[in-house]
């Protein structure tokens, strides 16, 4: 039964996990928005790998989450898509960190 | 144990931005300008010429490598703005890069004046100006490789160090003037590892289609 208790405290950090953040593609893109300033699409997309697709649809996830902010502008005429995280994704992503190193330690 | 090291993250994508092989290129031609200045020189054209037409072709290659990374790499790679801690860093860099010259002109304004009305002063030179080089080389180097988090720059280093004290070495000893040949040599040597980069990256990197830069 302690033990069992034990367990259920060890593993109650796991079931906090921010999963909009948990997805593979999703955890390097804010992993990767989280050292910079801001970004562009194709920057990401070549610092990721993804695909247009992929990325795009991850990146309407994190905005509908309100953790990325994507802004659209032209530069030259040509246009680029500027994304960059917001201060509620900045702290989600501390947290989510956290609660990872306290599951990890765990084990 | 971490769970993430943004750190080298943020490391790795900075360095990614040195993938085109522009730096290399830059870096080699700013050497192959010296090395045409030199050639001037040997052939026995005035001062002033030989000395314009090195600040034209300096210009000219800061204007290249400038438009160059706004034409060529940011449309292949994209656009990024590094946050505080690298601006800090490449502050850094760019005030190391003043003094470096700053340090230059102080030293070619000594080297003048020893020289003038002087033949005892041209011995003197001939210690001082490459201990100068050298030293100020070696430092200004290590230093932006350090904050820039780019290894090539170390071995640049020397490759810039070495073209002066070789040159006054082969002029003591033999009385051969190859200094248009001392900062060809390394001049091409970054050259091509640049070119190399340079293709490289324009063959891993092609231009992006329309969907991509509307996201």
């Amino acid at each position: 039964m302690a033990k069992q208790q034990i367990d259920k405290d060890n593993l109650q950090p796991l079931a906090e996990i921010d999963r909009v953040i948990h997805e593979p593609a999703r955890l390097l893109l804010v992993a990767t928005l989280s050292v910079v300033e801001s970004a562009d699409f194709l920057f990401l997309m070549n610092q990721t790998k993804l695909t247009r697709g992929n990325l795009s649809s991850h990146l309407s996830k994190l905005e509908a989450a309100g953790y990325v902010e994507i802004k659209k502008e032209f530069v030259e005429k040509i246009p680029r898509t500027l994304l960059r995280l917001t201060d509620q994704g900045r702290n989600a992503f501390m947290e989510y960190r956290q609660k990872m190193q306290q599951v990890l330690d765990s084990f | 144990m971490t769970v993430f090291n943004l750190t080298e993250i943020e490391k790795k994508a900075f360095r990614s931005t040195f993938q085109d092989g522009l730096w290399d290129i830059f870096l080699g031609s700013l050497l192959l300008v010296l090395s045409i200045s030199a050639l001037l020189s040997n052939i026995g054209t005035t001062k002033k010429l030989h000395m314009g037409v090195l600040i034209v072709l300096q210009i000219l290659v800061v204007l290249a490598f400038t438009v160059g990374k706004k034409r060529i790499t940011i449309p292949r790679m994209g656009f990024v703005k590094f946050g505080p801690k690298r601006k800090q860093r490449m502050t850094k860099s760019r005030i190391i890069l003043l003094i470096s010259v700053l340090l230059g002109v102080v030293v070619f304004l000594i080297a003048s004046a020893l020289i003038q009305g002087n033949p005892a002063g041209r011995s003197k030179l001939l210690l001082f100006a490459p201990v100068a080089w050298v030293v100020n080389s070696i430092i200004v180097f290590s230093f932006l490789a350090y904050y820039m988090d780019f290894t090539r720059l170390y071995l640049y280093g020397v490759l810039f160090a070495l073209p002066v004290p070789f040159d006054v070495a082969i002029q003591q000893f033999t009385e051969l003037n190859l200094s248009p040949i001392a900062f060809a040599v390394p001049g091409i040597a970054m050259l091509a590892v640049g070119t190399v980069l340079l293709l490289r990256f324009l063959h891993e990197y092609p231009k992006p289609g329309q969907e991509v830069l509307d996201g």
